[in-house]
């Protein structure tokens, strides 16, 4: 099982669980399983056109996976894939 | 268009930094945020060896954003994993504008987490206010206690 942990402000959709485990291949499987089985949690992670929302970043690992394959990054169940919100901000 | 004259107003500010800016005599401003910053500090070429030799605030700087790295919110996420603790949520300012969140706050932001917004004037913290994503995506003002 891959091991996903989900950041603070998206556990409401995980019951408070930190920890999501599936049964996965990639980086866009993992997610997509997570969205399945947690109703309300997918559009804050995909848009409408179903990408990976620009100011989601997600690290296998200590990587960043725009440095490797993106959603198409490969996982195994000794990896732990990491969701990051992007906090940024400013006045405009 | 024609070179004209910046009223002095009430939607004009200067900065901490405009008398000293007025004594290196710039010539030209431009205005962001109802902010004074120099443009120009005489000719094209004056302006270049201005920039290459004085320490000051132009405009090049005057609209980024900023952004807590991916890693560094992953190392906050396991230190307060490890410490039993929960991030509640992140606070930013906004120099010389009101703290509402901008489109850039919404776009980015995430349901539950309190934003706290510090508007910043030249004098200091003008006010606080903080904001929380619905997870229909639109901000709710909290109440600080």
């Amino acid at each position: 099982m891959a091991t996903l942990i989900i950041p603070t402000p998206l556990r409401k959709f995980t019951d408070g669980n930190a920890v999501f485990e599936a049964t996965a291949s990639d980086v866009r499987s993992l997610l997509q399983a997570l969205s399945n089985s947690h109703e309300g949690i997918q559009k804050h992670l995909f848009d409408d056109s179903g990408d990976l929302r620009s100011f989601i970043r997600v690290y296998v690992g200590d990587e960043d996976i725009n440095e490797l394959e993106g959603t198409d990054t490969k996982i195994d169940d000794r990896v732990e894939v990491s969701i990051i919100p992007a906090n940024a901000g400013g006045s405009k | 268009m024609k070179n004209y004259f910046i009223a002095r107003s009430r939607r004009v500010r200067s900065t901490p930094y405009t008398s000293r800016i007025e004594n290196q005599g710039v010539n030209a401003y431009t205005v962001y945020n109802h902010m004074l910053l120099p443009a120009a500090f005489g000719s094209l070429e004056d302006s270049y060896h201005h920039l290459k030799e004085h320490v000051q605030v132009w405009d090049v700087a005057g609209e980024r954003q900023v952004e807590i790295s991916g890693k560094d919110y992953l190392n906050a996420e396991r230190f307060a994993a490890k410490e039993g603790l929960t991030l509640l949520g992140i606070y930013h300012s906004h120099p010389v504008h009101p703290a509402i969140p901008s489109e850039h706050d919404l776009a980015v932001a995430m349901p539950w987490f309190s934003y706290i917004i510090v508007s910043v004037e030249p004098e200091g913290v003008d006010h606080v206010r903080s904001w929380q994503l619905t997870p229909e995506r639109k901000f709710e003002e909290e109440t600080i206690k």
